[in-house]
């Protein structure tokens, strides 16, 4: 295996994404899935409500409640882990954050008005809505909508909620191989999807360009199956691996990463230390 | 281009804003609310007004000598007043109080009481030729049919009918009766008052040919059959007759003496007049004159009577039995004898190949018979009734010489009841059954395809493939998928979005016309002519013979101009006066029908005529121009002045005859006479929701148009203050990314039922085989396709004789069958269970304590006090959920009445239904977390992952076009065009997807998400609209040990609901058997099921018993000293036993231990060598 070696091609808003050269598909992936399984974050899950006369159930609001971002970063430090926390009724303050919401309107007023997300008021100044324009609910004149919500930190094996990426997918980096001599009229139409191909048609006869970060390969195999037949190429190189992570906004995405690989690192330990166990037990 | 007219030329989207136009301006429910109307403002008055004067009949009571010869002149006269706004008052009910009190259909369905309106008539009692009293008074409630002329509810703007507890986009069309929502069913009815020929079935070997009709009038049906005999002569059947009268005779008891006259009312043509002569020597013998044919009939009505009354029995039977759609008078007889000789002539074309036989399954030989009319039908037996009753109840008051006071003797009840138990039960006259149903209301779309359903009354048993059979007259008028399949299908039909069912036009004003204005010659004036010349004139023999209604009303020089004239009157609206849709003359229908020698013209005015509206070409041109496009789209024109124009014209199926119709624009040539409005019209509501439709299976389109029923959806805007006994609601529906134009005016859109889901078809993990779906977890987590299901339970605290009554209250822990003190706990102390609580199986939701069964008045006195019983409402069995509403209310008979509605939140799991609009369905197999999950290299992974297997065999073709242009949508973000016929070309699809950097096909490199290691063929995934079926596993999910047995066999009761136990059944057995594993067949079938032990005495075979009091087995014959044996026998055998013994048959049962019979088989020696004592003594087993 080539050396190992990993750069960043990009960090954007909540998405980052690394090249990694020299590691294996299935260690990639293990951080791959750890980041949607096993990075904990905040969430709310629990609602107790008092009153509820708006036209959405309680299930309903309590499940879009579930889904509310919260910044999660220092909370990661403040609050017990989930494993502990899940055995726990709220509200024990080592575990849960409270949210509490009472909005109401009056019976004169005019038109309804969408409560949103923040309008929550969190007991933890250092837990704050990350998109606090996220809608929860209609209310029309005359209706109540009051409630005491508990975030905890979760994991997103144990639902979506607690996921801290939407995406995070490990793919090969596609290689296309191109020959601009033998390239026709109706190939160049075909890949106009592919501005980089096209510039790289252009200025040089032939060669082969590195596909990175988010971009769809299926025209383009689309096209070297059909109109580009001979003058393109499309391979999928598994030695050089892209990681991309794109995060809900509870964790910056660098954490993400970092909070994966840490939980790695403590899963090997744990077997390392079961399997010194079983070979000291078995001498 | 605004001026250049001329050169306009219409598109696909012009067609799209006409039929828009057409569908927004008639409503999807119009065909009910059309007929009701008609019933309502004229059907209704006519029938009350025909009841006459209501004089006792003396009669009856003169030969009980109960009064003199003379009684009193005393006479009642009702008639309704004609103005609508005073015949009937607003919807109101009477409350137990007294007093009268409007309701709206929101406080009827929660209610449970009937939407009505009462039925007012003016009364007046005439006593000695002087009027005595005169009083408006109620008469009868009358079922409204919500949004027609008599509901509030047609005149509200969307405001008021949202603060009246509705959703404004209801289409209306249907009843409610007792809280419950009817409709009336359009019944399919074989075409009345038309002649119908054919050739006589294989069999019957007297007749070769016939021509049926079956004549009514005012809803009295009579048969008439013309036969042409072996022998060659005329015979004709009426019903109430089971005599055959040969042809000629009954002319001439018609007034038809001579026989040139006969032959020349039959037919000009020479060669028919030939095929006469059998039928004149036939009738020579027989009568000669009219004198002599009405003898020969009555001589058959009323055989042994004097010859006056025969005569005029013959006389009386010819004006009211024989064909009585033409008339009752004895000046109607001689047209009688056209329409006879009509017959006459059509059986001998069609026996000399001049004609061909009737089909029976056009369209034009069949009629929708609609609310309006089926309602006319009750409602003339029960004013039948009413006056029969008025009557006796008139006698009664004069024999026993009480004031007559018109208050106490007119009862409103008596129609009132009828109305509404036929509407309840949908049982109507002649034991039809099923012709109201409740309205379906699981989705926007069953409830519209509910409204505009049409049932055959055929036989469902027989075969009748042909009137199953999609017939070419179906185009554009019956949805041609949607139908069941099974014992119904092709019976019960969809109407199309284009139908169009005719009101019915006064024939009598056409009629006029067509004498006075468009120069139809009467027949009278052509047939005096042939009498005097001897021979016809030659206009007969040339001109077209003139049917109005499929009656003959006389001859014309030249049927195509006069198809011509009349169909220039109708497009300029010079056929009647007025706004078309008040007369509605453009339903007039003409047909001009020329077969060889044959010129005939239809012209048809009758109600229940399937119709449909197409755009008027002429020169190859259509009239309608993308002018008037712009001005319907600005509201300047109204749909209905392009009728009034004569620029779209309805067609029925006889005037369609003539037509040549262009399906597209783009075929137009100068032969067209029309172009179709919009070919996806063709489709019914249902099957309007599929996109690209045309590229399906047939088959799979009709499985389509059935399931999209079962979706759940958003069924009714305001289904928070409904109060439906089952009800779903999706969560978050949707839109589909995937349009159907037709979507839009059906308004599906609004109420859509299913998401648009990213689907994936590919093999993975094995678990979505056999139609199964794998789903995302994380999707779910989400809250993909999640549903409410709500459930209402409801309790009154009715009334029973004695002045006992229900109590709702929380029971007294003393009752007898108190269920334990758990299923009460969340009651609140008024004994109902209070909102937001979480409920489960068996909690007890609302409390009652009910007065002891069978006590009435009698038994009041009885010295045993007993107990009153508990009669709660319990949560169902195996369901569970949180108390959504309760409601608490009074019936109108004042009683407390509570209804609690349940809500369960249905997340999808292993096991829930789901489908495509393709026929594609299948059951989630596997729920799988994103993380296992294949993804694109953009990272998104499939919400559906669908087996491959699923496409090939069905050609679904359209799911796959649906995938790539839903694909399309969702990265462009907008709506794909996917109307059939006319829609976004899929290669423009597919050429922006590319251009997008995407396959056109929809296809794309997927990782695997267990070990991210790349999928090297490429996998389609794209955006498919998917629906979420209502058969769940939670609601049938259910599995017992021991539990309920049946009071009688004591074998396990049936059914989840009951919690049954599952069915070990015969073909179980049969396994069982085969593997000759005896203990476990009595394992199953007796230890399992309703194993029992009897006592059966050896020495006489009876069953005996153990008598607990002296402790000891006792047989019926030897007492105690009976050789008692108890023996395992199932309970359904020993009720068996018992069973014989009530009919007196004595069984006898003869009982020996097992070892025994195995010594005596095996001789002593074996039974040694198996170690076997003789007669040992062992019991079997207890």
């Amino acid at each position: 295996m080539s050396e190992k070696s990993i750069k960043i091609l990009e960090i954007r808003g909540n998405s980052i994404s690394l090249i990694i050269e020299g590691f294996s598909v299935a260690y990639v992936n293990s951080i791959r899935r750890l980041i949607l399984t096993d990075v904990p974050t905040l969430a709310i899950d629990f609602a107790y409500f008092y009153d509820n006369s708006t036209d959405v159930y309680d299930e309903m609001i309590a499940h879009r409640l579930g889904l509310v971002i919260l910044r999660s970063d220092i909370a990661l430090e403040k609050y017990a882990l989930p494993e502990i926390c899940s055995q726990i009724e709220p509200p024990n303050p080592k575990c849960f954050v409270e949210l509490f919401l009472d909005y109401s309107l009056g019976d004169d007023t005019k038109t309804g008005v969408y409560v949103k997300v923040r309008d929550l008021k969190i007991s933890d100044p250092d837990v704050e809505p990350i998109y606090p324009d996220t809608p929860i609910t209609y209310i029309a004149p005359g209706q109540r909508l009051h409630l005491v919500a508990y975030a905890r930190l979760g994991r997103g094996r144990e639902h979506a909620k607690w996921s801290p990426a939407s995406i995070s997918i490990l793919k090969y980096t596609p290689i296309v191989y191109y020959d601009a001599s033998k390239v026709t009229r109706e190939c160049l139409d075909c890949i106009a999807g592919y501005p980089m191909l096209v510039n790289a048609l252009e200025s040089q006869a032939r060669g082969r360009i590195e596909i990175y970060g988010m971009i769809n390969t299926s025209g383009l195999r689309y096209c070297a199956e059909s109109l580009c037949k001979d003058s393109i190429r499309v391979e999928y190189s598994p030695n050089i691996l892209q990681l991309i992570v794109e995060g809900t906004g509870a964790l910056k995405p660098e954490r993400i990463i970092y909070e994966a690989t840490r939980v790695l690192e403590d899963k090997i330990k744990s077997l390392r230390a079961q399997i010194d166990k079983l070979e000291a037990d078995g001498k | 281009m605004a001026g250049s007219g001329r050169f306009d030329s219409l598109s696909a989207s012009d067609l799209w804003v006409a039929f828009k136009s057409y569908i927004n301006t008639l409503g999807l429910a119009r065909q009910h609310l059309d007929s009701y109307n008609v019933f309502i403002s004229k059907k209704l008055m006519e029938i009350i007004n025909s009841m006459g004067e209501i004089k006792p009949a003396w009669r009856i009571r003169r030969r009980q000598d109960i009064l003199p010869l003379e009684g009193p002149s005393v006479k009642i006269v009702i008639s309704v007043p004609e103005s609508i706004d005073q015949a009937y008052s607003k919807p109101q009910v009477k409350e137990a109080e007294g007093y009268i009190h409007p309701i709206t259909p929101y406080e009827c369905r929660v209610r449970d009481i009937t939407y009505a309106v009462s039925l007012y008539a003016d009364v007046k009692l005439v006593q000695d030729g002087v009027e005595a009293e005169r009083k408006r008074l109620k008469i009868a409630d009358i079922p409204v049919m919500v949004k027609s002329i008599i509901d509030p509810l047609s005149r509200m703007s969307e405001e008021e009918l949202i603060a009246v507890g509705e959703d404004p986009r209801d289409p209306g069309g249907y009843f409610i009766i007792n809280g419950n929502e009817k409709v009336i069913v359009a019944q399919e009815d074989l075409a009345v008052n038309r002649i119908i020929v054919g050739k006589a079935a294989t069999g019957t070997a007297k007749i070769t040919h016939s021509a049926k009709v079956v004549s009514t009038r005012l809803g009295v049906r009579r048969q008439v059959i013309v036969d042409r005999m072996q022998d060659g002569s005329l015979e004709v059947t009426v019903s109430k007759l089971n005599y055959r009268i040969p042809f000629v005779v009954l002319m001439k008891a018609l007034g038809f003496e001579k026989e040139s006259e006969i032959a020349f009312a039959v037919s000009p043509d020479p060669q028919i007049h030939r095929e006469l002569l059998p039928s004149f020597e036939k009738a020579t013998e027989l009568a000669k004159t009219k004198e002599d044919a009405l003898k020969f009939l009555g001589n058959r009505l009323a055989p042994g009577q004097p010859i006056e009354l025969r005569i005029a029995r013959a006389e009386e039977f010819i004006d009211n039995q024989l064909l009585p759609h033409i008339g009752t008078r004895p000046e109607d007889r001689r047209k009688k004898g056209y329409y006879l000789a009509e017959m006459a002539n059509r059986v001998l074309q069609l026996y000399l190949g001049l004609r061909p036989e009737d089909d029976k399954d056009h369209y034009s030989n069949k009629r929708v018979r609609l609310a309006g009319d089926l309602i006319a039908e009750i409602f003339r037996d029960a004013v039948e009734i009413f006056a029969r009753t008025l009557q006796a109840q008139l006698e009664e008051y004069i024999v026993q010489r009480r004031k007559i006071r018109l208050t106490s003797l007119i009862r409103s009840d008596i129609i009132s009841e009828r109305l509404k138990t036929a509407i309840a039960t949908g049982n109507w006259s002649q034991d039809r059954t099923g012709i109201s149903q409740a309205l379906d209301r699981t989705n926007w779309i069953s409830l519209l395809s509910h409204l505009r359903r049409v049932i055959s009354p055929l036989s469902r048993g027989q075969a009748h493939f042909e009137a199953r059979d999609l017939h070419g007259t179906h185009w554009g008028r019956l949805c041609p998928f949607e139908t069941p399949e099974g014992i119904n299908v092709g019976l019960v039909k969809n109407l199309a979005l284009t139908a169009y069912i005719s009101v019915g036009v006064s024939e009598e004003a056409i009629e006029k016309i067509l004498y006075e204005e468009l120069g139809v010659i009467p027949i009278d004036d052509l047939l005096n002519e042939a009498i005097k010349t001897g021979a016809p004139p030659k206009i007969m023999i040339t001109a077209s013979k003139v049917f109005l209604n499929g009656r003959p009303i006389g001859y014309h020089p030249d049927g195509e101009s006069l198809v011509k004239t009349i169909r220039e009157r109708r497009r300029s609206n010079r056929l009647c006066y007025g706004r078309v849709e008040d007369h509605r003359c453009f339903e007039v229908s003409v047909a001009h029908i020329k077969i060889g020698s044959i010129s005939e013209v239809y012209i048809n005015t009758d109600e229940g005529r399937l119709m449909r509206p197409v755009i008027v070409v002429e020169n190859g041109k259509p009239k309608l121009t993308s002018e008037h496009i712009k001005l319907l789209e600005t509201g300047k024109l109204r749909f209905w002045d392009l009728v009034e124009r004569g620029i779209i014209e309805f067609l029925d199926p006889d005037e369609e005859e003539n037509t040549y119709i262009a399906e597209l624009i783009s075929d137009l040539t100068s032969e067209h006479t029309h172009l179709e409005l919009w070919p996806s019209g063709i489709m019914g509501v249902s099957a309007s929701t599929i996109p690209y439709a045309d590229h399906n299976q047939s088959p799979r389109n009709t499985y389509q148009s059935a399931m999209t029923k079962q979706a759940l959806g958003l069924y009714a805007l305001n289904y928070k203050y409904r109060m439906d006994s089952h009800s779903y609601i999706l969560q978050y529906p949707q839109k589909p990314l995937v349009q159907v134009r037709n979507l839009d005016v059906i308004g599906y859109n609004d109420r859509p039922s299913g998401q648009n889901m990213i689907v994936a078809i590919m093999a993975y993990t094995g678990y979505n085989i056999e139609d199964a779906i794998i789903f995302n977890k994380t999707s779910i987590d989400y809250g993909l396709a999640r549903a409410y299901f709500f459930r209402v339970y409801s309790a009154q605290e009715q009334d029973y004789p004695g002045g006992l009554s229900d109590r709702i209250t929380i029971p007294s822990p003393r009752l007898y069958d108190h269920k334990g003190d758990q299923y009460y706990r969340k009651l609140a102390p008024d004994g109902i269970i209070y909102p937001e609580v979480e409920v489960e199986g068996g909690d007890v939701l609302i409390g009652r304590e009910s007065p002891p069964r069978f006590m009435g008045e009698e038994r009041v006195v009885s010295t045993v006090l007993i107990s009153n019983r508990d009669t709660s409402i319990q949560l169902r069995y195996g369901e569970s959920g949180v108390v959504d509403t309760v409601l608490l209310t009074r019936t109108i008979e004042r009683n407390k009445l509570v209804k609690v509605r349940v809500r369960d939140l249905r997340i999808p799991e292993i096991g829930d239904k789901f489908a495509s609009r393709h026929g594609q369905k299948g059951v989630i197999g596997m729920v799988i977390p994103a993380y296992d999950m294949p993804y694109t290299e953009e990272g998104i992974t499939p919400d559906v992952i669908l087996n491959p297997h699923a496409i090939p065999s069905r050609m679904t073709v359209g799911q796959l076009l649906e995938e790539i242009a839903g694909k399309l949508g969702a990265i462009k973000g907008a709506f794909v065009d996917a109307t059939s016929f006319y829609r976004d070309d899929i290669d423009n699809i597919r050429f922006e997807l590319l251009k997008l950097g995407y396959d056109p096909s929809a296809r794309e490199v997927l990782y695997d998400g267990r070990t991210g290691e790349i999928i090297e063929r490429p996998i389609v995934i794209g955006v498919v609209f998917y629906q979420r079926l209502y058969h769940m596993v939670s609601d049938k999910m259910h599995a017992r040990a021991t539990g309920k047995v049946q009071l009688l066999t004591r074998q396990p009761t049936e059914g989840k609901a009951k919690q049954g136990g599952l069915r070990f059944g015969e073909m179980e057995r049969d396994s069982l058997v085969g593997h000759g594993v005896a203990m476990v067949v009595r394992d199953r079938l007796l230890d399992a099921s309703d194993s029992y032990i009897i006592y059966v005495c050896n020495l006489c075979g009876n069953i005996g018993w153990y008598n607990r009091r002296k402790g000891f087995y006792e047989c019926p014959i030897h007492g105690v000293e009976g050789d008692i044996k108890p023996v395992k026998v199932p309970y359904a055998f020993k009720l068996l036993l018992q069973e014989l013994v009530a009919m007196a048959i004595k069984p006898e049962i003869k009982v020996s231990d097992k070892i025994s019979v195995l010594a005596k088989i095996l001789g002593s020696e074996g039974s040694q060598k198996l170690g076997l004592r003789e007669n040992q003594d062992k019991e079997a087993s207890g």
